[in-house]
């Protein structure tokens, strides 16, 4: 087995939409397995790690956030932190609200399975719990240019946020000196100002200082 | 008296903004990064924040991703320096409400935060600022579920997907836009948006296209698109696809 391929687990009990889903789920690319009843998703959550659950608000008349809290609960620890989908066809604010805490998202019915697999793959992709080693190592991989190129970044991140401080103290300065407010408050800003300028001056020595240093090294 | 989170490891800057909007009359929290700001969270509700990108222990990519994750519908605000790892169309997608390229002027912040606590019936009633570049975009769908699984189209809190294949509008230019579904009856909505960014290579799931941000629409589409939108529950303020 595969260990990058996403597996899901669909939890409802209308068996025509469980089967669609599973179909759809397998021709995504997915290991797809269906439960039809709260007792064979606890069985299954129980002997395997999913990438995701999808549940129904209502299994047999259970409830499907009864489910979702048991699968958070240690009982299930496989899955405590899987993302959880929860699929309803009678969506309030409340459920909403309530389910906001235990899932990752929820899927309105009726609801295209297409749309479900792209909803699906985009949690998958922002959710750091489920991404394989093999994928994010590479990634890790530290090479000169993108050092160099992090550095330059660090800079413009710096130097851009003590700009945005001078030119937010610049407004305001130019604002007060317009309506002629409070004296001390004018000298404040401008003292402000002046040290913002300076910190500045200061990122960029440090920062060409750095580079001076590479240069060297580099002959 | 509406709440702010301001979050970013520049304390200069950090205060600034936090006595700034304090003297407009918001209740400001601050943090220096991402775990500080989910701290905050835990105890305090919030109606924005104002988060920047680059951050130590917890940044501003990892710290949209648990909001996202938490099903967060607070609007964010994200400065963004320069480009990082994270486009403008992911942003969008993550639910983000604005990006604001440091240094922009504070008049634009406090534009952007009176938008955000707008009525929801104002909602789309804005004349957008005037851009020198406009485009035309005429189109004609079947029905809004079938475009969104098609990829043709997809609607988020803020704005909306078109895909394109050959003629791409330019970013940060404005749009005219007419888009009418027949299915499962006509609904035509027309008004105006900018080009928040363009996608013109496609990539696997992703086809190329442009994400538009509304800003006025007309009667009746406005309301009938509102509608559609709180039976879709959506977290992306533009979806990527």
């Amino acid at each position: 087995m595969s260990i990058a391929k996403k597996s899901v687990l669909v939890i409802d009990d209308d068996e025509v939409l469980l089967g669609l889903l599973v179909q759809e789920f397998t021709a995504a690319g997915f290991q797809s397995v269906g439960a039809k009843t709260a007792a064979d998703a606890h069985n299954k959550v129980g002997n395997q790690k999913f990438s995701v659950i999808l549940v129904d608000l209502q299994i047999y008349g259970q409830s499907g956030l009864r489910i979702v809290e048991q699968i958070r609960s240690s009982k299930f620890g496989f899955n405590s932190t899987t993302p959880i989908v929860l699929m309803s066809g009678h969506l309030n604010v409340e459920t909403v609200r309530k389910a906001g805490k235990l899932v990752q998202s929820v899927l309105a019915k009726p609801f295209n399975a297409k749309d479900a697999i792209r909803q699906i793959n985009s949690i998958l992709d922002y959710s750091s719990t489920d991404v394989p080693k093999s994928v994010t190592s590479s990634n890790d991989i530290e090479n000169p240019a993108s050092k160099a190129s992090a550095q330059v970044s660090k800079l413009v991140h710096d130097v851009s946020g003590k700009l945005m401080v001078a030119s937010m103290l610049c407004e305001q300065l130019h604002e007060m000196l317009s309506n002629h407010q409070n004296l001390d408050q004018e000298k404040d800003l401008a003292v402000r100002l002046d040290e913002s300028l300076k910190k500045i001056d200061a990122i960029l020595k440090s920062a060409s200082s750095g580079n001076d240093t590479n240069k060297t090294d580099s002959k | 008296m509406k709440k702010i989170l301001v979050v970013d490891d520049d304390l200069d800057l950090r205060e600034i903004l936090t006595e700034t909007l304090k003297r407009k009359g918001y209740l400001v929290y601050s943090a220096e990064n991402g775990i500080r700001a989910l701290k905050i969270l835990e105890t305090e509700t919030v109606d924005a924040i104002l988060t920047d990108i680059h951050m130590p222990e917890m940044d501003g990519v990892e710290f949209l991703k648990v909001l996202h994750n938490r099903m967060s519908t607070i609007p964010v605000v994200l400065f963004m320096s320069e480009s990082p790892n994270l486009s403008p169309e992911e942003a969008y997608d993550l639910g983000v409400f604005a990006i604001l390229k440091k240094p922009y002027p504070q008049k634009l912040l406090f534009e952007v935060f009176s938008r955000i606590f707008m009525d929801a019936a104002d909602m789309w009633k804005l004349r957008p600022p005037r851009y020198h570049d406009a485009s035309q975009i005429e189109l004609r769908l079947e029905g809004i579920e079938e475009s969104i699984s098609a990829s043709l189209f997809n609607i988020g809190r803020g704005g909306a997907y078109i895909q394109s294949k050959t003629s791409f509008p330019k970013v940060e230019s404005q749009v005219f836009f007419n888009i009418e579904f027949n299915l499962p009856k006509k609904i035509t909505i027309s008004g105006i948006g900018i080009v928040r960014w363009v996608r013109q290579e496609s990539r696997p799931e992703m086809p190329s296209g442009f994400g538009i941000e509304f800003f006025f629409i007309d009667e009746p589409g406005r309301s009938q698109l509102t509608d559609i939108l709180k039976n879709l529950h959506r977290q992306q303020f533009i979806p990527k696809v």
